[in-house]
């Protein structure tokens, strides 16, 4: 490890209270453990940290800036990020809190500058499949390139319950699914019996944590699913049904007896299917490739190990929005994915 | 109105078993603002049709995409409808369309309109469409001697604008632009887009007109000019949805446009469009556009398709 990256750890410790409401606890150990776990190098081999990091940041809430940004201060390199034009506006000044030593290793803007992409010498890109597509045409071809696309996180829920409804309701609700990490579908053995459980824990978690205000076009995205679900549900009563708030768009529950699997319009929208529509019950074998791919993360309840669950994260219900420090975001180990190896080769005799 | 939801409640099982879901019967209501009002997409329900008939239109969508259809036993009323508004609205000029013939594109509501449009004022016209085969084909407009009406979609327009040298038409020509270009590469105001092409075809703005129209209605609406009103014909009616309620809006309130359209006789008059409006107490409407939250959609994009940087153009 280099000198920089010792002096770093000790700043970074330093500005923990304001990385760990979005990363997850941490202390220097933590930090060295991370540094342990990921970047011990093999035999005559070292690891070549980037010149600088370019971080392509999207989204409503400020997670993956703050996670892709740890990581690439705990590598001591320069950090570009570019942010959202329209959102985490406040970024910029919780930045400020931060030691000099870290502010130094930071640049941000919300125009992307044209050098930064031909400079990069690591690229992370979040986002839709275009962007990333559009990144990845962009990059030099001798970097690392580390992309987190949007995909959506679903539960398996064994039967109805209080308490798993409880908890399905905090994840849905947490963060108004404003992020990947959000539960989106459950799977679930006796759905009726399930939703009206839902319901109530879902009105509860509103009177408790009432969700943003939105705009017109999010409060359409889900009144438009309402009234097409409405529609579907006059024709074929047993595979669609409505649960959902009355006089607002607090929180909407929409049954589906269906296997397709399509994004929530968010904002507490969160759609239910059986448990024999889960394409692992359904052919008694691990989902499809094609099906894995859009698979963030898969909450369970009663939480159990399972080898045949292919996602890249597999938590208890209601900890959707509380993965471990330093885990491997898309099966992705962040520092590792962004450093390349350097070997030595011993002279011959 | 109300005989006509009586009408279609009888006949269209599907339309019958909304209506009935939502606790509304014909002699329930005494309004038309009553009337309940479908999603577009239950026209892409394949196992429940709204009508059936011999003409079929259908959305435009990718190939992935499940595509709208709404058929017609007859189109004569379309045609009708088409025709009368037309008339009400635009000068008896020759007509030129930025479009694929109808054997090229015999699902599009768009250009069959087009065609009937050619059929009934000006017959006589033997190349009105301009667009063959993904490529211009602009030969007529060069030849003129009198004012035309140039009709197409907004992106076939934009493909030309940036692939040709200026054609000034003749003084007293009109424009006619559709369809739209949100959700896709093109990104251009309305009134910078009335501009360029005001200046490319020497045709003052308020001479260019937006059609607000979609395969799901059998009646369009018009504007005059880049900061123009929307009017339907007189057989139409619309209301302002909020999208947080669902409730009527009154004029100036930002919400999704509801139409009711005596047109579509043989489907359901009542569609809930995912278009954001506000109406004016004159009985006009301002159209803001598609909702950013709903999938891109309109008769537009199977021209940008055709026009994409791997096709042709000459």
């Amino acid at each position: 490890m280099s000198n920089s990256q010792i002096s770093n750890l000790t700043h970074l410790a330093q500005a923990a209270p304001l990385f760990e409401p979005f990363t997850g606890a941490f202390d220097e150990a933590a930090l060295r453990q991370w540094i342990k776990d990921e970047l011990t190098p093999l035999p005559n081999t070292r690891f070549l940290p980037p010149e600088n990091i370019v971080h392509i940041i999207s989204g409503n809430t400020p997670h993956a800036a703050f996670q892709s940004l740890l990581a690439g201060l705990l590598l001591g390199v320069k950090n570009r990020l570019k942010l959202p034009s329209e959102t985490l506006l406040d970024f910029e000044t919780s930045l400020a809190q931060l030691p000099y030593e870290l502010q130094a290793l930071i640049e941000t803007s919300r125009e992307l500058p044209d050098h930064w992409i031909s400079e990069a010498g690591a690229l992370i890109v979040y986002g839709s499949d275009s962007t990333i597509r559009h990144f990845r045409s962009l990059a030099p071809l001798e970097i690392p390139f580390v992309a987190h696309g949007h995909r959506l996180g679903i539960a398996l829920i064994e039967g109805p319950s209080e308490e798993a409804a409880r908890l399905a309701a905090k994840d849905i609700g947490e963060f108004d699914q404003n992020g990947c990490l959000s539960l989106q579908t459950i799977f679930v053995e006796n759905p009726h019996d399930f939703a009206p459980l839902l319901a109530t824990a879902m009105a509860d978690y509103e009177k408790a944590h009432p969700r943003a205000d939105l705009g017109p076009s999010e409060h359409g995205a889900i009144s438009n699913l309402r009234h097409e679900t409405l529609y579907l549900a006059a024709q074929e009563p047993k595979k669609h049904h409505l649960w959902h708030s009355e006089k607002s768009t607090s929180w909407t529950i929409v049954f589906q007896d269906t296997p397709e699997i399509t994004p929530s319009p968010g904002n507490r929208t969160v759609f239910l299917k059986p448990m024999a529509q889960w394409p692992g019950q359904r052919s008694r074998s691990v989902p499809p490739r094609s099906f894995q791919n859009f698979i963030s993360q898969i909450a369970l309840h009663p939480f159990q190990e399972r080898d045949d669950l292919p996602s890249p994260r597999i938590f208890p219900l209601g900890q959707a929005q509380h993965p471990p420090f330093a885990w491997a975001h898309d099966g992705i180990l962040p520092l590792r994915s962004l450093v390349r190896v350097q070997t030595s080769d011993s002279p011959t005799s | 109105m109300l005989r006509l939801f009586t009408h279609q409640f009888e006949k269209c099982l599907p339309y019958r078993q909304f209506a009935r879901s939502l606790g509304v019967e014909p002699t329930s209501i005494t309004y038309w603002r009553e009337i309940p009002a479908i999603p577009t997409s239950a026209f892409k329900l394949a196992n429940h049709p709204l009508s059936s008939g011999a003409t079929t239109f259908l959305t435009s969508g990718t190939t992935t995409e499940i595509k709208g259809a709404h058929h017609f036993p007859s189109t004569t009323l379309y045609d009708l409808a088409a025709l009368t508004h037309w008339k009400a609205r635009f000068p008896d000029l020759p007509l030129s369309f930025l479009s694929p013939p109808p054997e090229e594109n015999p699902s599009s509501s768009l250009v069959h309109m087009f065609e009937q449009l050619h059929q009934s004022l000006d017959p006589q016209n033997t190349s009105p469409f301009l667009l063959r085969n993904d490529q211009f084909h602009l030969a007529p407009l060069f030849q003129l001697n009198q004012p035309v009406i140039l009709s197409g979609t907004a992106l076939a327009f934009l493909h030309l604008l940036k692939s040709h040298q200026a054609i000034p038409l003749p003084k007293g020509s009109q424009l006619l632009e559709t369809g739209g270009y949100k959700g896709t590469t093109h990104s251009l105001s309305k009134p910078n887009f009335y501009a360029e092409l005001s200046t490319f075809f020497s045709v003052p703005d308020h001479d260019i007109h937006n059609e607000y129209g979609m395969t799901e209605l059998s009646s369009q609406a018009y504007t005059n000019g880049s900061d123009g009103t929307h009017r339907f014909p007189d057989w139409c009616r619309f209301q302002i949805i909020c999208p947080e309620t669902g409730k009527e809006l009154s004029p100036g309130a930002i919400g999704y446009l509801q139409i009711h359209d005596l047109a579509n006789l043989h489907s359901v008059a009542a569609i809930r469009t995912q278009d954001f409006a506000s109406a004016h107490p004159d009985g006009s409407f301002t159209l803001l556009g598609r909702d950013p939250g709903a999938l891109p959609r309109g008769c537009s994009r199977s021209i940008d398709d055709s026009l994409s940087p791997n096709s042709q153009i000459s």
